[in-house]
């Protein structure tokens, strides 16, 4: 018995040796392996709201027109070209022709190869309009088109403003012109077979018309895609296929990119950023991200409402530099400008906070606590982060420096999101993430009539916002926008804590990955190019 | 023996009952929902009326009678619901995950029982000599050193070309391939076999003073045979009661060997489906898992009586 045992051990760990060899080049073309972590939710584009399954979908499913990450252009994707009337209100699209849809077997096709035509796009756009948020959860598409309400109403067969004259047009209309109507355009190509014929199980067999086609998923082991063989752009992708590959552990992950398991590193585990910058120099890219971290006040009631001063204060008072240039080795930037990411247009406001002891002192002293006397103490609500770990006890001791006492309330995340909104927290830990360098993408979310959980709600930028939101003119929107947030920044409803950066290990032998600052998963994996002569033996 | 399994078999129909309402009012009493949960930050991008939509959507507006009663109805009919967030059955994730989970807990029993008795077997035989002591250390080692620290460990020492050999694939899965699951295995039976070891011990030295093994010995049975035959036949039932729990505990305590490895498991739906409020797909696995405990708890009491004799007649 104990022969026996002994041998299949042995056995075992020579099989392992000959199956643990990294696979790295393969005759059929190269397979990016890419980390992701959580794994997709689903692959439902009517439903997606999380990163993860957006990091997928994007390479299986493709709109009218693609953004380019980096640049912030359009460029056509099923759309080859398109005309906006001059009163903003009408989008001409003309469609490319003989795009073919996946041929996965998921869906049947009456007649073999099928293309992609106009009715296939206004069958997915009706899809999208519904009251039943199961099925779409993307009001937003299609908000401003002429004939939406009477269609989610059940009053009308089709959406009045939207008109396929051919197979290879279609024309938009919009109730009133809507600037960034193109960027929300959400609507996949997607065949009516399949959302006919799937039902509940779309958001398992994503059939598209995007560089890449879906093969199979494991969850929280991998999503396979192989390259479309039909894809209409001559000579992409040049990748054989994309395996996402789900790992939820930092450590494991910088592991197998050591071991050329995987090809990028997008987390690194904390306290080792610097080593693996060192470790892995040529390989490491950064570039600056747009999310902003920040501490909230809580503007419509409670102390700090009616406490500007304290606000200003404590904004201060507050080390960035210490925290982030230092403690947290580089990780993002320290937040010494204004609200907004520093790569977007207004994001130099006239009021800035920096680092200023003294004369957060003085401050409180116009406010009439010199020295933090007849402050109440105060309760800072943050949720378990890594990434902020560090922020929260140099705050709290700046904040001793000037008197002031502030406990931290530790909550799970989930129960912390519901928490915040409640009037017993005037002080919290939060951050937002915009998807484009445009000042609407944070501002309209978080100061546009309360809706962060500040409630901070200021008529005067309300209307300058909604201002900007019909200005076309680039300049004079962004004039209207530096004046908001003049106004914001003046009123200090946050203490900006700090802007993201976008950093990020690849494999020296991939080239042509570029994503944008909203996140790595803009880049466009068809473009990745592999240089075979670097690839190791 | 009929009557012993079937009176057994009754029982685990209020223990399930208990269990359900347990969960049930657990799962009902957790604050907040399923869409702020999985968008945290960016939950501020859904317009309101989705968020209220959903949530209607999924009956989490309904009174807490109403949902029980919907709630036991799903049980009885064997319905284990749809999760919210990742648009499955329930049923389908656990017949997903429950083979690998599986395959996780017996590589890991494995590890622990070729470990663990021998060891035991050997400490009490070599009782208060140097290789008794050096075992217990290591067990007491085994029992103390943390999963997360002894699986880095392993991942450094044995995946590594720049630290050490690379043996074994850092972490990942891959149907019906072994070898990602030597490490995780080799792993997770290291932490159990150092009780095991530790009560296969003690549970032989109890016998080994018993009468029935001076017989043997006076009968001249060789060595081996009473040490195998006698002494470790009576000392199996602590053993197997350690194993059973052991068996639980790899159910449920394998969450962090399987995030550490990327293995898809049933402990990797659990800990995303909490942090997300995903009732149904927490009450599902939860309620399988209890019910595959209960069932562990069936065979041992039966494999005691297979063992022991004296409890059959009882």
């Amino acid at each position: 018995m104990l022969r026996y045992v002994s041998r299949m051990l042995v056995l075992i760990l020579v099989a392992s040796l000959v199956l643990a060899v990294p696979l790295a080049a393969q005759d059929e073309g190269y397979v990016l392996r890419y980390p992701i972590s959580p794994d997709p939710e689903h692959l439902n584009p009517f439903t997606a709201t999380t990163i993860a399954i957006g990091t997928v979908m994007r390479n299986i499913y493709e709109n009218l027109l693609g953004l380019d990450a980096p640049t912030g252009e359009f460029y056509p994707q099923l759309a080859e070209s398109w005309e906006i009337s001059d009163d903003q209100l009408t989008y001409t699209f003309n469609l490319r022709q003989g795009v073919l849809f996946h041929d996965t077997g998921a869906v049947e096709f009456a007649d073999g190869d099928r293309e992609f035509k106009s009715s296939d796009w206004v069958c997915a756009a009706q899809h999208s309009v519904t009251e039943d948020e199961t099925q779409s959860a993307h009001p937003e598409w299609l908000e401003s088109v002429v004939g939406y309400e009477e269609f989610l109403a059940g009053e009308a067969e089709a959406i009045a403003g939207i008109e396929a004259p051919d197979d290879y047009t279609l024309s938009i209309t919009l109730t009133t012109p809507n600037r960034l109507f193109l960027t929300t355009l959400g609507v996949p190509g997607i065949p009516c077979e399949a959302i006919e014929q799937l039902g509940e199980d779309l958001g398992t067999n994503p059939v598209g018309t995007g560089p890449f086609q879906f093969v199979e998923w494991q969850r929280d082991n991998f999503v396979q895609l192989d390259a479309n063989p039909d894809y209409y752009e001559e000579g992409k992708p040049t990748l054989a296929g994309v395996r996402f590959i789900n790992v939820p552990d930092a450590n494991t992950a910088l592991l197998q990119y050591r071991e050329n398991q995987l090809d990028f590193l997008f987390g690194f585990p904390t306290g080792q950023r610097l080593a693996i910058m060192e470790e892995f120099d040529a390989e490491y890219n950064e570039i600056p991200g747009l999310n902003v971290r920040y501490f909230g006040f809580k503007m419509d009631q409670g102390f700090f409402a009616e406490n500007p001063l304290v606000r200003q204060a404590f904004s201060h008072a507050f080390n960035r530099e210490l925290v982030w240039d230092e403690l947290m080795e580089g990780a993002r930037f320290p937040a010494t400008l204004g609200y907004l990411p520093p790569s977007m247009p207004a994001s130099t406001p006239a009021n800035i906070y920096e680092y200023n002891p003294e004369r957060a002192a003085e401050l409180l002293v116009e406010a009439g606590f010199p020295n933090g006397e007849g402050l109440p103490e105060f309760s800072l609500w943050v949720f378990s982060s890594a990434a902020d770990e560090l922020s929260l006890p140099v705050l709290q001791e700046d904040l001793r420096q000037l008197g002031v006492t502030l406990n931290i309330e530790l909550e799970d995340a989930t129960t912390y999101w519901d928490h915040i909104g409640e009037d017993d927290v005037l002080m919290f830990l939060s951050g937002w993430s915009a998807g484009l360098e445009d000042p609407s993408d944070v501002f309209n979310f978080l100061f546009l009539e309360a809706r962060d959980d500040t409630a901070y709600d200021n008529p005067e930028v309300n209307d300058l916002l909604r201002q900007a939101m019909s200005e076309y003119d680039e300049a004079a929107r962004n004039e209207l926008y530096q004046q908001a947030h003049d106004l914001i920044t003046a009123d200090a409803p946050w203490i900006v804590s700090a802007y993201s950066k976008v950093s990020w290990l690849q494999k020296d032998w991939l080239e042509n990955f570029n994503p944008g600052g909203g996140g790595t998963y803009t880049a466009r994996l068809a473009d990745v190019i592999v240089n075979s002569d670097m690839l190791p033996e | 023996m009929t009557t012993y399994i079937l009176r057994r078999l009754i029982q685990v129909v209020p223990t399930m009952l208990g269990i359900f309402t347990v969960l049930f009012i657990l799962a009902y009493l957790m604050p907040s929902d399923p869409l702020r949960a999985v968008l945290g930050e960016q939950y501020r991008r859904l317009p309101p009326e989705v968020v209220e939509g959903i949530r209607e959507e999924l009956g989490l507006n309904d009174s807490f009678g109403e949902r029980y009663v919907t709630f036991l109805g799903q049980m009885a009919r064997g319905d284990l619901g749809r999760s919210y967030i990742l648009e499955q059955d329930v049923a389908d994730i656990i017949a997903y995950r429950f083979p690998r989970t599986l395959q996780l807990m017996a590589g890991g029993l494995f590890v622990a029982l070729i470990i663990g008795i021998p060891a035991g077997i050997i400490a009490a035989e070599k009782q208060y000599t140097w290789i008794d002591h050096a075992l217990m250390v290591l067990s007491l080692l085994g029992v103390s050193i943390p999963i997360f620290w002894l699986a880095l460990l392993a991942q450094l020492t044995l995946t590594q070309s720049r630290y050490g050999i690379a043996l074994f694939p850092v972490a990942g899965y891959e149907d019906g391939n072994l070898s990602h699951l030597i490490l995780p295995a080799l792993v997770l039976g290291t932490n159990l076999s150092a009780t095991l070891a530790r009560v296969t011990r003690s549970a032989m030295l109890e016998v080994r003073g018993q009468d029935f093994i001076v017989t043997a010995h006076a009968k001249g049975l060789a060595r081996r045979v009473v040490l195998l035959r006698h002494q470790l036949r009576n000392a199996l039932i602590p053993i197997i009661t350690i194993v059973g729990l052991d068996i639980g505990y790899l159910l449920g305590g394998s969450v962090v060997t399987e995030t550490i490895f990327n293995w898809p498991g049933l402990g990797r739906a659990v800990v995303p489906a909490i942090e997300r409020r995903d009732t149904p797909v927490i009450i599902g696995i939860l309620v399988f898992g209890a019910f595959l405990f209960v069932i562990i708890n069936l065979i041992t009491d039966l494999v005691y009586a297979l063992v022991n004799p004296r409890i059959r007649y009882q």
